[in-house]
């Protein structure tokens, strides 16, 4: 109880703010982010096209309720061989719980997306996103289907796991960058390094899952968050990258750590 | 005994004549006379009366004095001849180039046809060809021994004092002078260009090619001519010649080149050309800029951006030359750099298709219960088709020269439309197997 206690204490202070990243220190883009704007607005679409088109082209509001289902992520469907299987994880990632829960998410991919976007191109930012999406999916239902309780009956929704997979990417990538944040509620901008900014998303997801863990054992369930898809997208960006990343860059990489490690230290100078 | 009487018989023939003013008849007697016995002492005296000029006499009476030194009539006789002589000698020119006495008003000398004056190509007043500046205007003249490159050197003055008319003499004797030397008619040619009588230049070369038909100089003279006035069957001629003679001069091997590459297309022979300018002038700007254009035009980047590189590091950015090089340079270098840099091996191929591969790889495994025994038979061949796309990608977007691909198109890799091509049919396997697994075949 006690440790359940503290873990909701640190995920309310985790919560006090949201921190929206507004920009970073490195220059000005090459070309204009195609894909990261279509997936933008694909999203959008697909939002208002299900919740506001749907219930009216499929006569009601049980037929749309039924189909709706199908379209979301849920784990024992997928373990069972159920529904439409691989493609749920797809649509799943283009639906969104609410208005707010799809402009932060969008803000976001935007911001990330479209610098991950200037390295790669389109098309391999593009592919790359469509493998944060199953690598999302399927670590959400290996997290959600091993919870006593739930055995995986619930329904996972959103972008969040792979637009994780984007800011693992960039993590990746600019380590040693600082975001300008700005802290909602609260009207500051500040200057973070990218690190401490996946710390906090980090955190507040392996919180989340912890407390879900202590109420699932409890026979409750706490968290709306699918954290499992946020950590399934976060290895996806940090490991997955690599696969995408231009030879040069990887080049450029390497040796710029080579050059590090061979400096003498200042002890011989 | 008969031959004798006959040579006797000519020379009384002969001294007959002589007596009776015929002089020719006489002549003809005396020198079959001497034809028979040369030593004849008598024909060779009365022939010395005979003769027209001082020096024939000379020679005639020195001859009898040879065969009979104490003949006192040839003795008086050559006297004579040395007192003439003498007094000739102080009121009589003699021509500079056969020192032959010459009349004083003449301009020509009767015995070797040389110039004894030439007009002076500032004031336009007659001086003597001995003179090395022009009394009248201090022109300088040059000296008349150098020949051919005096009367070049005046033809030149001409053309600068604008004496036209007089230009075609100079040159003719210019030529006349150095008849082994093409440089001479390749400099008159020139010169008749420098005025614009391009007609005059046409036949100072030809005439020239006569006289020196090996001269790649020559040839190359009138290939440009031929070229500036849009005959190219005549320039083609003229610049095959002169290149197959061995042209030494990089810039008309360039002319050469672009006459080729532009009005025949011909890029083998401009290859050619420019290879040779190369090897003659290794830091000749625009034999650089020009291998470069036809290394292009033949598809080969790697060679054509190692040519522009270096004409542009010849040229200077404002020039119309450097502005083009740099212009094609900069064309070129990104697909050239992405063609060089471009990995190679296997392990770079691999990564790039594990990137595609794990997007249709994890779709079938969540169709498959997240169990490997899960997937259908359909998916794995499903599968299998998508790794074939996904390697035809990679080989056509990331890693073109890899191994198999250098097997397929050589060590130079695809062409950028054999690229396209590859790439295009990887990315439609690679979509519609993910469809069809997607699909839950």
């Amino acid at each position: 109880m006690a440790t359940i206690g503290l873990l909701e204490v640190l995920r309310f202070i985790l919560s006090l703010v949201s921190p929206l990243p507004l920009k970073d220190d490195r220059g000005q883009h090459r070309s204009f982010p195609f894909m990261t704007v279509g997936l933008v607005a694909l999203n959008i679409v697909a939002f208002v096209f299900a919740f506001y088109a749907l219930p009216g082209l499929v006569g009601g509001e049980e037929v749309w309720q039924e189909l709706m289902i199908h379209l979301l992520l849920v784990p024992t469907d997928i373990l069972s061989g159920r529904g439409l299987g691989a493609v749920s994880i797809i649509t799943a990632a283009f639906l969104h719980a609410g208005w707010l829960h799809l402009l932060g998410n969008m803000l976001i991919l935007f911001f990330f997306g479209r610098k991950l976007e200037d390295v790669l191109g389109p098309v391999k930012f593009g592919l790359f996103y469509l493998l944060a999406v199953f690598v999302a999916g399927i670590g959400s239902v290996v997290g959600w289907a091993a919870l006593p309780v739930t055995q995986g009956e619930i329904y996972s929704v959103g972008a969040s796991g792979a637009i994780m997979g984007v800011l693992g990417a960039y993590l990746f990538m600019y380590s040693e960058q600082r975001i300008h944040t700005l802290l909602l509620p609260l009207p500051i901008i500040v200057r973070v390094p990218v690190w401490a900014y996946m710390l906090y998303n980090v955190g507040h997801d392996i919180l989340g899952g912890l407390l879900e863990q202590q109420a699932q054992a409890l026979g409750q369930t706490s968290t709306g968050v699918d954290v499992f898809a946020h950590l399934g997208g976060l290895i996806a960006g940090l490991m997955c990258i690599f696969l995408f990343l231009p030879a040069e860059i990887l080049h450029y990489r390497h040796q710029g750590s080579r050059a590090v490690r061979s400096a003498p230290p200042e002890s011989f100078t | 005994m008969s031959e004798l009487l006959q040579v006797a018989s000519l020379l009384q023939q002969g001294i007959a004549a002589a007596r009776a003013g015929r002089r020719q008849e006489a002549r003809r007697m005396l020198l079959r006379v001497l034809e028979a016995d040369e030593r004849n002492e008598v024909a060779w005296l009365w022939l010395s009366g005979v003769v027209d000029s001082p020096a024939d006499q000379r020679v005639c009476l020195e001859n009898v004095l040879t065969i009979n030194p104490g003949n006192a009539h040839a003795q008086k006789g050559l006297q004579v001849l040395d007192r003439r002589a003498a007094a000739n000698a102080s009121t009589q020119e003699r021509c500079p180039h056969c020192h032959e006495p010459v009349p004083q008003a003449g301009r020509t000398c009767p015995h070797c046809g040389q110039a004894l004056v030439v007009v002076c190509p500032g004031c336009g007043d007659y001086v003597e060809v001995e003179e090395t500046a022009c009394p009248h205007c201090g022109q300088p003249l040059g000296d008349f021994r150098d020949r051919a490159q005096y009367y070049l050197g005046l033809a030149e003055a001409y053309a600068h004092q604008r004496r036209n008319e007089l230009i075609a003499e100079a040159t003719a004797r210019a030529q006349e002078a150095a008849e082994d030397d093409p440089q001479v008619p390749a400099r008159a040619g020139a010169l008749y260009e420098e005025i614009g009588d391009t007609e005059a230049a046409i036949v100072a070369y030809r005439q020239g090619l006569k006289r020196h038909p090996d001269s790649s100089l020559l040839h190359a003279r009138l290939a440009t001519i031929y070229d500036r006035r849009a005959m190219p069957g005549e320039a083609r001629a003229m610049y095959e010649r002169a290149v197959e003679l061995g042209s030494d001069d990089p810039a008309f091997l360039c002319r050469a080149a672009r006459f080729y590459l532009k009005e025949q297309g011909d890029a083998l022979s401009a290859l050619n050309a420019l290879v040779r300018a190369v090897q003659l002038a290794p830091d000749h700007a625009e034999c650089h800029a020009l291998l470069g254009d036809v290394y292009r035009a033949q598809g080969k980047r790697a060679q054509a951006l190692q040519h522009y590189e270096k004409a542009c590091r010849l040229t200077a950015a404002e020039s119309p030359l450097g502005q083009r090089v740099r212009h094609q340079f900069s064309r070129l270098q990104p697909a050239a750099a992405e063609r060089e840099a471009a990995p190679a091996g296997w392990a770079e191929t691999v990564r790039h298709v594990s990137g595609l591969m794990l997007s249709p790889a994890l779709a079938a495994l969540a169709n498959g219960g997240l169990r490997p025994q899960g997937i259908s038979l359909g998916a794995w061949v499903m599968l299998l088709v998508a790794s074939v796309g996904s390697y035809l990608w990679a080989s056509g977007a990331d890693v073109p020269r890899n191994p198999l691909m250098q097997t397929l198109f050589g060590k130079e890799g695809m062409q950028d439309g054999e690229r396209m091509v590859v790439r295009a049919t990887g990315a439609l396997l690679w979509t519609a197997s993910l469809i069809t697994i997607l699909g839950k075949v």
